[in-house]
């Protein structure tokens, strides 16, 4: 089984879902939604390219920040915290000079993706911080971004202890290695995963909850 | 083997981590349904409050108003009432009355005198609080007996105790229209009042043997439609913690059991 034709799917299915639920999402989901058409299309060049020059490192450096951007916008809009809205020129700025000084293109940008998936994290438990404050009697599965955020935590614990470990496993046990590796795709069908739940519910948002 | 300890461990920890993760996510959902309840909780409290508050106030403006009838029917009807009498009875004393006509006069002001004091007494918040709910309701009662178109019954059983000023008005307030409705709609015959002091609880139930009524179609009808006084009659009791129980069938007796905790 390709398990990254799995994926790709995930991400074509959430794509769908997206643009046939567009007229309903809201707005920071729709952030999300051209996140995950982003990744769909970088996961495509990346898989052609490593099969053609068998490098692909590339479009990381350039899709990371991107992501981290869109991330943060669409926390922005759900969360009206306007500090992560002034964090997106910073982490765009911030991917730039790793890409180009601290880990140039050849090599790959694990520093800056170490950085994002704590933000993750970050924005995550922020989010969740927030639900718990707002007084309202929606359900909890009917807040898109619970799933999201519930999906990114799971996406980025699981990605950081795959990125601390991951030269040790290699060097260590390949067995070990492909399970990482299959903790890794689990993670990531996790999160694009949620990103279809999250278009598919009822598009109740904290700032909504915060007016009413 | 120092290699494979270190795996070991790390892979132990990766999965304590997922563990707390899960764990975490389940409890989040946990404490935002006890948060949301609680809320919902707090919600439910602020709006009982809010309409208690509602009640308090219809309650004074009731009473002042139907004190401010009962005053004025009694210092100023009741007065005009016994003037006249006073002149019938000189009028009567000094041999005027050939065909009787000024007594029969006289005793239709001196029935009208007494109906007039047993309204003011019906209209006056204060004679519950003086005399308590069962002398109130029995002086109801005894005022439509006057009325010769019901056979009236009072019944207590158990020993009395005061449920307190605001829930002994409301309770007087809502019987006075339970048996209102009864006197306009019921063709009834009969009309009897049981108050029931239990230990734990006391009852009131008004019962009349009329025509009954269809509950369901009644409590399905719009605001502004029939019912829209039993809803009021369920309300009131409601606020004063009470529940109200209404058993009706057409063409049988109407039971209305109200039901507080002592």
């Amino acid at each position: 089984m390709n398990w990254y034709l799995v994926y790709l799917f995930i991400l074509a299915l959430a794509t769908m879902v997206g643009v046939f639920r567009f007229k309903v999402i809201s707005t920071s989901n729709k952030c999300f939604l051209l996140l995950v058409l982003i990744t769909l299309i970088v996961e495509i060049i990346a898989w052609q390219l490593a099969m053609k020059s068998g490098t692909n490192i590339i479009v990381y450096h350039i899709f990371t920040p991107m992501q981290c951007a869109l991330v943060l916008l669409g926390y922005y809009k759900e969360t009206k915290i306007k500090v992560f809205f002034y964090l997106i020129p910073f982490v765009i700025v911030l991917g730039t000079v790793t890409s180009i000084w601290i880990q140039p293109i050849p090599s790959f940008n694990s520093y800056y993706i170490c950085f994002e998936l704590f933000l993750f994290i970050f924005l995550a438990l922020t989010f969740f911080k927030r639900l718990l404050i707002i007084e309202t009697n929606q359900k909890l599965k009917n807040f898109p971004f619970f799933w999201i955020s519930s999906g990114m935590l799971i996406f980025s614990i699981t990605s950081i202890f795959d990125l601390g470990t991951h030269n040790f496993f290699i060097d260590s046990n390949t067995y070990l290695d492909i399970i990482l590796r299959y903790i890794r795709y689990f993670s990531n069908y996790i999160y694009y995963s949620s990103f279809i739940v999250a278009f598919l519910v009822k598009q109740n948002t904290i700032s909504d909850q915060y007016g009413k | 083997m120092g290699s494979n300890y270190e795996i070991l461990l790390t892979f132990i920890v990766g999965i304590i981590i997922f563990g707390i993760l899960v764990t975490f996510i389940i409890s989040f959902v946990f404490l935002f349904q006890k948060r949301q309840a609680k809320h919902r909780q707090e919600k439910q409290a602020l709006k009982i409050a809010y309409e208690q508050e509602i009640l308090k106030s219809q309650l004074e403006i009731q009473n002042q108003t139907l004190q401010d009838i009962a005053q004025e029917l009694h210092d100023n009807i009741g007065q005009l009432l016994s003037v006249a009498r006073i002149n019938l009875n000189v009028m009567e004393e000094e041999g005027d009355d050939k065909d009787g006509y000024i007594k029969q006069t006289n005793e239709i002001i001196n029935q009208s005198i007494n109906d007039l004091r047993a309204l003011t007494k019906s209209f006056d918040g204060d004679f519950v609080q003086q005399f308590g709910l069962e002398e109130s309701l029995s002086h109801e009662i005894a005022r439509i007996r006057k009325t010769k178109r019901f056979a009236t019954e009072i019944n207590i059983v158990g020993e009395k105790y005061s449920l307190g000023y605001e829930r002994e008005i409301v309770l007087f307030r809502v019987a006075q229209e339970i048996l209102n409705n009864a006197l306009k709609h019921s063709k009834a015959k009969n009309l009897t009042v049981l108050l029931s002091y239990k230990p734990e609880t006391f009852e009131l139930t008004i019962k009349d043997d009329g025509k009954g009524f269809d509950i369901e179609r009644i409590q399905q009808n719009e605001m502004n439609q029939s019912g829209a006084g039993l809803r009021n009659i369920q309300r009131r009791v409601k606020l004063i913690g009470g529940t109200c129980q209404i058993s009706s069938e057409i063409g049988k007796e109407t039971q209305i059991t109200i039901t507080l905790s002592h």
